[in-house]
């Protein structure tokens, strides 16, 4: 019997340090049959651990198309995050997965898109603008919001001037505040500012939104406002999760499993559930 | 479904017969309880038991596990998976028990993952049942048809007749057993009469009852009644409802390792909704951390939340929670408080 338990080495190939307290790690999985076997789709997430410390679930966040190698980006927060922070490049990481529901892409295709990232949020949408960009012509006119706290929270910053030069691809920022001494040239203040410049309307778009929970609340919030449905908006939700395969019930929000049933949902379905903010 | 007589002198005989293939786990006493442990003999059984404390799912699902071992030999882990123990039967137990561990197989072995453990374990346990000839004072079986009589999920069952069992036989690997014991009699249409009338009385005996029809738009309607704020502010959010519930799955994970770091462990353990932890996340966050959210998951969870992912009840009226709750709140008060009958 096969078991979902058991996880895989991946050895550490390259960490990029994002911002003050989040890295980039770049991995590889050491056995060539689980390499060949794996695949993920954009808003999948897999738990990862290291062996006497525990395990958590990050989303992936490289490229879908790249088979070599998958990457995480992992803010340092607690026991596991802060141990993987402490590793270097040719350490080993154990890595189950891939799970959950992904963003629509299949659905997305011959539409405009819409993403709006708070904070760590971009992490996981970070491979559909890799695969809008592999696949442009699938899909109309992308447009990405992205706000943080300060310009050096910002993650994937260095790789934001070969988003702009994808086709139809328009990138908005905004941070909370500026820092003295920080150069910024875009927008100040919460992410729904960015709203009033946004050229995206409900009509044949889909929505995918991910960052604090609070900060998803007002974007929903005006998205409803301006005319957008309330299933043409996805929303990846994080709960505390310790199996990811929908045994352990940890991350149960009413009747839903994040792990298994999201961690993608439209705001349709997140919003008769208890306990939540959005 | 074949019916058969075991007369009660047999039952040690019948119990070596287990033993021959399987370890017997049945109802044993323990100082002032039941409890069920591994039996070496028919006269350890205490078959004239109401309800255990801890429910059987401990043998399938135990209250703290090894799911993995690694040992730090070199730069990469050694990763093993521990083997499951041999093959189990179940005796003695009783309809809602049953019932609930036909929810956990619902839970754990369907869908796309497989709890591996679980599922192992599963395979290599019969069940034989013991319909109730005695309601306990919480009972409310009835009310979702798991008691006091089984109807399936059993591989024997057996019906205390006075002086003999009723033996039903529920599955191929139930009739090996009793094929191999060949000291059974056939069962006549007065003992399954007798049966019928026996079970009918216990129910009628009954009288805590949840209704079930329209019961989950009663409670989503009523999910902000003041209701919960009461029953929270009794509640002492120890989690031993959830322990003693026969259909709570919910683990938890923790990895231990030795003191020479030589090797380790990761462990599961039966983690509990009405713990402050379990719903909390990274940089403070918690998404039920008052006493009111989480009381109310747990109830939500088996009458309503269960039925929506899994298509049964998540509750088999066993009426542990309000018997081991210091405080005795009570699932069939609360609905009946709430549909204001
Ligand atoms: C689908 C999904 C995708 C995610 N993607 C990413 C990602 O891409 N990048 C990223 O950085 N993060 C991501 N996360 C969040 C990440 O999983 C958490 O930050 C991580 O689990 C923290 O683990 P830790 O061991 O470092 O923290 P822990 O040591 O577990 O502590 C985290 C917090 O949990 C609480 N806590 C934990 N255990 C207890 C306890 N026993 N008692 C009380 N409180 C407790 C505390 O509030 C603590 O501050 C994602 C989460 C989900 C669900
Ligand atoms: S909720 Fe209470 S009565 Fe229902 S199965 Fe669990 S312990 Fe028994
Ligand atoms: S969520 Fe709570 S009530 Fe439901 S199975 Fe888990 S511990 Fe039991
Ligand atoms: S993380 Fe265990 S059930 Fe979802």
């Amino acid at each position: 019997m096969a078991n979902p338990y058991v996880p895989h080495p991946a050895v550490i190939k390259e960490i990029k340090t994002e911002t003050r307290d989040t890295k980039t790690f770049r991995l590889e999985f050491l056995d060539e049959n689980v390499k060949k076997a794996y695949q993920f789709k954009p808003g999948q997430f897999n738990m990862v651990g290291v062996f006497g410390v525990g395990e958590a679930p990050f989303s992936i966040t490289s490229n879908p198309d790249e088979k070599e190698y998958f990457e995480h980006t992992i803010r340092a927060v607690g026991n596991v995050t802060n141990t993987i922070h402490k590793l270097k490049e040719g350490d080993i990481l154990w890595v189950r997965g891939p799970y959950g529901r992904p963003w629509p892409i299949e659905e997305a295709k011959g539409k405009n898109i819409l993403i709006v990232a708070g904070g760590l949020g971009l992490a996981p949408l970070r491979p559909v603008i890799y695969y809008i960009a592999n696949h442009r012509d699938e899909f109309g006119h992308v447009e990405v919001l992205y706000g943080a706290r300060t310009p050096l929270d910002m993650l994937y910053r260095s790789e934001m001037d070969e988003w702009r030069k994808i086709k139809d691809f328009t990138l908005r920022l905004t941070v909370d505040m500026v820092p003295e001494g920080v150069e910024w040239e875009h927008r100040v203040g919460v992410v729904t500012v960015l709203f009033e410049e946004m050229d995206s309307r409900p009509e044949n778009t889909v929505v995918m939104v991910c960052g604090p929970e609070i900060m998803m609340h007002f974007v929903v919030k005006g998205l409803v406002e301006r005319g957008f449905a309330k299933n043409q908006i996805y929303l990846s939700m994080e709960r505390r999760m310790h199996c990811g395969i929908g045994k352990c019930g940890h991350c149960q929000i009413g009747s839903k499993f994040v792990c298994r049933d999201g961690p993608v949902f439209t705001f349709e379905e997140v919003e008769p559930l208890p306990d939540k903010i959005v | 479904m074949e019916t058969l007589i075991l007369r009660k002198e047999q039952l040690p005989q019948f119990i070596e017969h287990l033993r021959r293939e399987y370890r017997v786990v049945g109802p044993v006493k323990k100082g002032n309880l039941v409890v069920f442990a591994e039996i070496s003999k028919a006269e350890d059984l205490q078959l004239d038991y109401v309800t255990t404390m801890i429910p059987p799912k401990k043998v399938l699902l135990p209250q703290r596990e090894t799911i993995l071992k690694f040992k730090f030999e070199n730069e990469t882990p050694k990763v093993e998976q521990p083997a499951v123990d041999g093959k189990i039967v179940l005796f003695g137990v009783h309809p809602c028990d049953i019932n609930a561990i036909k929810v956990l197989d619902k839970v754990l072995i369907e869908g796309e993952f497989k709890d591996p453990y679980y599922a192992q374990r599963r395979e290599n346990t019969v069940i034989i049942g013991l319909n109730c000839t005695k309601a306990g004072e919480y009972c409310f079986c009835t009310s979702f048809g798991t008691g006091p009589g089984a109807k399936d999920g059993f591989d024997i069952l057996l019906t205390d007749l006075g002086d003999r069992f009723l033996v039903e036989v529920g599955t191929d690997a139930g009739k090996k057993i009793v094929e191999g014991f060949k000291e059974l009699s056939k069962a006549e249409d007065a003992d399954i009469a007798k049966r019928d009338e026996i079970l009918k009385k216990v129910a009628e005996s009954i009288k805590r009852r949840i209704k079930t029809e329209n019961l989950e738009t009663l409670l989503l309607e009523k999910i902000n009644d003041k209701i919960w704020q009461e029953l929270a502010d009794e509640c002492l959010a120890c989690g031993v409802c959830t322990t003693v519930c026969p259909t709570c799955f919910c683990y938890g994970v923790i990895d231990r390792v030795s003191a020479d770091f030589k090797e380790g462990e990761r462990i599961r353990y039966w983690d509990s909704c009405m713990f402050l932890e379990f719903a909390a996340v990274a940089l403070g966050g918690n998404f039920r951390p008052g006493r009111d959210a989480r009381l109310k998951h747990r109830m939500y969870h088996k009458l309503v939340y269960i039925k929506q992912q899994h298509g049964v009840f998540g509750c088999v009226g066993c009426g542990r929670c309000v018997e081991f709750c210091v405080k005795h709140i009570d699932p069939v008060d609360a609905v009946t408080r709430l549909s204001g009958d």
